[in-house]
């Protein structure tokens, strides 16, 4: 009896030290996801022009399930502590209900950071950008963001189009059509600045003068972030989920096995 | 040393001596800028001392279609950017030689950029107007000699290769479906949905063993309650659980 007493002590201390790296993972989790959905490069308004901000949305379901982890997890160290069959049921139940958000978040993210390719930067680019024909409010917003967030990506960045200043050129854009192209072959943004905001030597960075205008493209500034965030949203909850697996089925063992 | 001193007299011959403009074709310049080609515009490498630097002439720039040279007449005439579309070619960038001087003292890029002026194009009345181009081309440019009191064409060079500007696409076009999928999304995908499932079937089995369980201790107490022996719940004893429930 003494000795049988003892393992329960063992597995009853393994599965509270589960749940305790539960609590601290879920904590990680929210803190983790709060810092980004905060959208501290303000890439924000260029997902939302694609009507595809599924990234942001696995955040806030990230915030939500990680803050559930913890308290469900110091919910199943009382009932282990108590051997308590109703509470041990409940946070079972709760569990698997957040273990499938959690779920839903880690595929969101995964998934989705497969589409950050420069294309989908570069045509929502093309076709918004100092877009002044809006076809509705939403659009205008759209296009208001994109052209703003671009404005400051560039001159912030040091950087040009998705892929280079040829972005510009390759395509037509609205752009384009605001601005001739003699006298913005790309735009102002792209040219080297001096301290007051303006181009250090315009002609040269009209003509494309190296030095005087910023030949990289800005695609890693704005994918390296979003992928950055989307991998550490999908692969933080892929590995809670796989720890949490085992705990849960040590759970629903312990909690088969107490008797009244 | 042989070779060096060719070299120097090679260079001293073409800083004194003007080359003989017949000769000489315009070109695109082959200095490294992006936008020496644009969709509205080329930058032309400077004829640097290939005009007779003592005479007063004018040196003009005559643009026309590639496909309108052997409608031009010959010697050809100076014409406004503004009747282009009617004749087919227009003369614009009216210097003189000393622009295009022998010794270049300035160090930045020497280029012609043609279309560069965006603001004379609806000035009918302006003779030089440095417009951009319309379309795509090609172009073939060369160089006009024109005396300034008999506005004659004295000299003229050799056209240039036809240049055809930027085509821009249509981005519409772009292709953003993303491919195939990543390793990392197949494998979160896939080991998320077994583990679920696992969870799922061992959570149905627990409820079912421990119901059982349940059930059968249930028919014990009540078997009990008749040979009303009292029932003791037992638990497992945690240290701070002494109290049975």
């Amino acid at each position: 009896m003494a000795k049988e007493d003892e393992g329960v002590r063992i597995f009853q201390g393994i599965l509270i030290f589960g749940n305790v790296v539960i609590a601290l993972c879920g904590l990680a989790l929210t803190a983790e996801c709060i810092y980004f959905v905060s959208d501290q490069h303000g890439l924000y308004p260029l997902l939302e022009a694609t009507d595809n901000d599924d990234i942001f949305a696995a955040a806030w379901i990230g915030i939500f399930t990680g803050f559930c982890f913890f308290v469900l997890a110091l919910l199943g160290i009382m009932g282990i502590m108590k051997s308590n069959r109703k509470i041990l049921l409940a946070y079972l139940i709760l569990m698997f209900i957040v273990y499938c958000f959690e779920m839903a978040s880690a595929i969101t993210a995964a998934t989705h950071r497969d589409f950050f390719i420069p294309n989908l930067f570069l045509k929502q680019m093309l076709q918004l950008y100092q877009n002044l024909n809006p076809e509705n409010n939403d659009h205008a917003w759209k296009i208001n963001g994109v052209s703003k967030t671009w404005d400051r990506l560039m001159l912030l960045n040091h950087c040009c189009g998705v892929n280079g200043p040829s972005d510009w050129q390759a395509y037509t854009s609205s752009f384009r059509s605001v601005n001739n192209d003699a006298d913005f072959p790309w735009p102002r943004q792209c040219c080297r600045m001096n301290d007051l905001g303006q181009p250090v030597n315009l002609g040269a960075c009209k003509l494309g003068v190296p030095g005087y205008y910023w030949n990289t493209g800005c695609y890693d500034e704005i994918a390296g972030p979003l992928m950055r965030h989307a991998w550490g949203v999908a692969w933080f909850g892929f590995a809670i989920l796989c720890w949490t697996f085992w705990v849960l089925l040590g759970t629903m063992f312990y909690w088969s096995r107490i008797e009244y | 040393m042989k070779l060096s001193l060719v070299l120097l007299l090679l260079a001293a011959i073409s800083t004194t001596t003007a080359l003989d403009p017949a000769s000489y074709s315009p070109q695109v310049t082959t200095q490294p800028l992006l936008g020496k080609i644009t969709a509205s515009t080329f930058s032309l490498e400077q004829p640097l001392c290939i005009f007779d630097q003592a005479q007063n002439n004018d040196i003009w720039l005559l643009v026309a279609y590639t496909s309108a040279i052997s409608s031009i007449s010959q010697p050809p005439t100076t014409s406004p950017y503004s009747s282009f579309a009617k004749n087919l070619f227009y003369t614009t960038l009216k210097t003189k030689p000393r622009n295009y001087p022998c010794e270049d003292t300035v160090n930045s890029a020497r280029v012609l950029r043609v279309g560069e002026d965006t603001s004379c194009v609806n000035d009918l009345a302006l003779q030089d107007c440095n417009g951009p181009l319309p379309s795509s081309g090609p172009y073939s440019v060369k160089f006009l000699v024109q005396d300034p009191t008999s506005k004659a064409i004295i000299q003229e060079t050799g056209w240039s290769q036809p240049i055809t500007l930027q085509r821009a696409k249509d981005p519409s076009h772009l292709d953003t479906f993303p491919g195939r999928r990543s390793g990392g999304m197949i494998v979160i995908t896939s080991i998320l949905s077994v583990l679920l499932a696992i969870l799922l079937l061992c959570f149905i089995a627990a409820l079912i063993y421990g119901c059982r369980r349940f059930c059968w201790r249930k028919e014990m107490v009540n078997k009990d309650q008749l040979a009303s022996e009292p029932y003791r719940i037992k638990n497992y004893n945690t240290h701070h659980m002494q109290v049975p429930m």
